[in-house]
């Protein structure tokens, strides 16, 4: 529906300018030099005229492929597709393990006597239940920066020790509290905790960044994989430039293992400003070099295109929807996505074995409306953990999206040749429509097929594409009105 | 066309049928939960409520009990009540979506009014009293008993702005036996005079936040005495498994007692530490 209301209003705009060009009057040396021009334009065949404006539409698309209003015409095709591929068991035959979500719902929350921010108490038990559960990656969306009760203690205490109780302890992923710089830094700042001697010391604790890019029409798109950040060491205040990766980004690293975790953190660094304070000549971050870690590849600058979240996950699900099942996982069929609701193991005081989590992804976060943590995104308003769930599915399932540059200006070539033959041989209405028509029978399977695999290929700027030829038509006949 | 159509709706439509996998859970039980029966693999579990049910789990109630329960599915959207007259047996099932019922549905939004994802939001800012670094006492529970005599005595707090002001008072006669500031939150008194009765602990600090406890003195011969068989231990291990189960027993009367006898030791190991700061933060070991 986006779609069809973003096309209108991009019509709506344009349409008026070609309006007036269709009808206001011109002056003689303009009417004298469209005549000319359009005599010689008139002596090529039809065929060839209509290759020429599609040749003319496609460059300038290339050209202007940077410009907002071009993204946003993308943008809208991507999340047509997304939300048809809404919860589609594309993940359900990769090697990912399935993920649960143990959810700070609206009823736990109630049920805690909605406490302004999250119990340590309570989150000390999730985690615990996680870990006991022999869950592989444990992704906290919880910020931990802050003293706030005696909990911390014992919070902190579980932290470092942990990994003691087992011969493959889960690896740990804390949302690191960032903040704006104030003095005009581009850098985020990291704030301090009172973790941070835990998470040095224990080498299955890790930091990661829990931001996102939110659209100008408030809508969470677009990832960013790691973040240079400032962190200044609160004792000597002594400031250094860190690299934090994203929550997406370490979790799959550290599936790959604990070697890929290491090399990360040194590939990054290569990345990094010399400091803290704002530099006009800090070129490594822009130049867009390949990084490679283990078999994880993505760019250093972070691409339009390549940060997209291919949003699989739905929130809610409608009734008598199910989450794909994993194949393969376990003896019984296990969903690739479960929710669990927190207070279903905060109260309960005698669980029983809970080994469904064995070798699984969880991510502890609230959803309850008073967290204030529930974004826009393409499939529809979610959690900021649902979002982070998302981008490590997204991410560990194909990395980055593609773009195949041959197969596009392929399907351009043969989509100019057929539109110029139907606006050819065809009148306006007729021809705009007939165009329009082939464009999405030849362009939508492909695109569906492809992006099942990780690869865009754009239908909506070819849609825009016959639009303009079918104006351009409209001029003509503009110019053969002039020339009779 | 006809094989971009068939391109189209040839892409996945499944059915999931979970075994093992939790569905739901006890939203509510109204009556006696002795009644309720849940049965897993055969083997009967106690029903609480929030207690996570599987596909396959059995929920019955018994004859003649006018108990109910309530059981969520599908993160609480849908419930099922049972009562001695129905039982049920779990078996949740659900449609994959495919991308083809997502067109189908996408198409049939298309001509609904009202917008899709709508939802309200609250557009104010959260406030609250700062409660974070709260002056405290977590070593010191309820009915905490100290032994009379000329003593030394430990104690920690947290929180609060320093300089504190410690205070220790007789209550019925208001005699001090002990008062000192302090910049640290720990603090061993080393020569405290304690007689039998009630006193009062008062720390406060320099931001006029004052944390009072009650303290009991009584003789010596009441002190619990530690199981016989630690003192066949190697003396390291026989003074922290003493102090533990001192802190441990009589609801943690004795914690501040136990405490102070492992902070007075010159030199500490690790596990001794450990142990201080467990009870610093209000820990209490379980005693059996």
């Amino acid at each position: 529906m986006r779609l069809i209301v973003y096309f209108w209003k991009r019509l709506q705009s344009v349409g008026a300018v070609y309006e007036l060009f269709l009808h206001m009057p011109l002056p003689g040396w303009l009417v004298a030099f469209l005549k000319g021009l359009h005599f010689r334009w008139k002596q090529l065949p039809l065929d060839t005229r209509g290759v020429c404006i599609g040749i003319a539409i496609a460059l300038g698309m290339h050209v202007f492929h940077d410009l907002d209003s071009i993204r946003k015409l993308e943008d809208s095709g991507l999340d047509w597709m997304i939300k048809m591929n809404r919860g589609v068991p594309r993940m359900a035959t990769s090697q990912l393990p399935p993920m649960t979500f143990i959810d700070i719902d609206e009823r736990s929350y109630r049920h805690w006597g909605e406490p302004l921010t999250v119990p340590r108490d309570k989150l000390l038990s999730l985690i615990r239940y996680a870990v006991e559960g022999g869950a592989s990656i444990i992704m906290v969306d919880v910020e931990l920066s802050r003293l706030i009760s005696p909990d911390d203690q014992a919070l902190s205490a579980y932290l470092s020790g942990f990994h003691l109780a087992s011969s493959a302890p889960p690896e740990i992923l804390l949302a690191r509290g960032l903040r704006y710089p104030l003095k005009g830094g581009s850098l985020f700042e990291q704030r301090p905790s009172f973790l941070d001697s835990v998470v040095l010391s224990n080498p299955h604790l890790h930091w990661a960044a829990p931001l996102y890019s939110l659209d100008d029409d408030g809508v969470i798109r677009h990832w960013r994989l790691w973040e240079s950040t400032c962190y200044t060491e609160p004792v000597k205040g002594v400031r250094q430039v860190l690299a934090l990766p994203s929550f997406q980004l370490l979790a799959a690293t550290l599936l790959a293992g604990h070697e890929a975790a290491s090399t990360l953190s040194t590939t990054l660094q290569a990345y990094l400003p010399a400091s803290c304070d704002p530099v006009s000549d800090w070129k490594a971050h822009e130049e867009g070099a390949l990084v490679s870690v283990g078999n994880l590849r993505f760019h250093a600058r972070q691409e339009h295109l390549g940060q997209r979240i291919l949003y699989g996950l739905p929130w809610h699900l409608k009734a008598a929807e199910s989450y794909p099942i994993r194949q393969g996982w376990s003896e019984s069929n296990h969903p690739v996505f479960t929710i669990k609701p927190a207070v279903t193991i905060t109260e309960v005081a005698q669980l029983e074995a809970h080994s469904d989590l064995q070798g699984q992804v969880v991510v502890i976060g609230a959803s309850y409306a008073d967290s204030r943590d529930i974004y826009a995104t393409p499939l529809s308003a979610m959690p900021g953990s649902m979002v982070i769930a998302n981008s490590f599915f997204s991410f560990s399932y194909k990395g980055e999206l593609e773009e195949y540059p041959w197969l596009k200006w392929l399907t351009e070539i043969v989509l100019i040749v057929l539109v110029a033959k139907v606006f050819a041989h065809l009148p306006g209405l007729a021809a705009k429509l007939v165009a329009s028509a082939l464009t999405l029978v030849l362009l939508l399977p492909i695109s569906f097929l492809l992006f099942r695999s990780g690869v865009w290929l754009d239908f909506a700027i070819p849609l825009a594409a016959v639009e303009m030829h079918a104006m351009i038509g409209g001029i003509e006949k503009k110019l053969d009105q002039l020339n009779d | 066309m006809r094989c971009s159509i068939l391109a189209i709706i040839a892409i996945l439509s499944s059915t999931s049928v979970w075994s093992g996998v939790e569905v739901g859970w006890i939203e509510d039980i109204s009556g006696n939960a002795a009644d309720v029966d849940v049965v897993r693999n055969g083997k009967k579990i106690d029903a609480v409520r929030f207690l996570p049910i599987q596909n396959g789990d059995r929920v019955s109630v018994a004859n003649n009990s006018p108990t109910k329960v309530t059981v969520s599915f599908g993160n609480g959207r849908n419930s099922d009540t049972i009562d001695k007259s129905h039982a049920l047996t779990v078996k949740q099932t659900g449609e994959v979506p495919s991308v083809a019922t997502n067109l189908m549905a996408w198409v049939v939004s298309l001509g609904k009014k009202e917008p899709q994802d709508q939802r309200v939001v609250m557009a104010s800012t959260r406030t609250s009293s700062d409660s974070s670094n709260k002056l405290n006492i977590p070593l010191l529970p309820d009915e905490t008993t100290l032994i009379a005599g000329k003593r030394p005595l430990a104690l920690a707090w947290q929180g609060g702005k320093p300089p504190y002001e410690v205070t220790l008072v007789r209550r019925d006669t208001r005699e001090v036996s002990a008062r000192f500031s302090e910049l640290n939150t720990t603090q061993i008194i080393k020569d405290v005079s304690l007689s039998p009765g009630v006193y009062e602990l008062v720390v406060r600090d320099s931001a006029s936040a004052a944390w009072r406890e009650k303290v009991l003195a009584v003789e010596g011969g009441a002190i619990p005495e530690p199981p016989a068989e630690l003192r066949a231990l190697p003396e390291n291990a026989r003074r922290l498994l003493s102090a533990s189960w001192l802190a441990g027993v009589e609801e943690g009367k004795w914690a501040l007692e136990a405490y102070t006898q492992i902070a007075l030791l010159a030199n500490r190991n690790g596990a001794e530490e450990n142990f201080l700061r467990a009870l610093e933060a209000g820990q209490l070991p379980e005693v059996k």
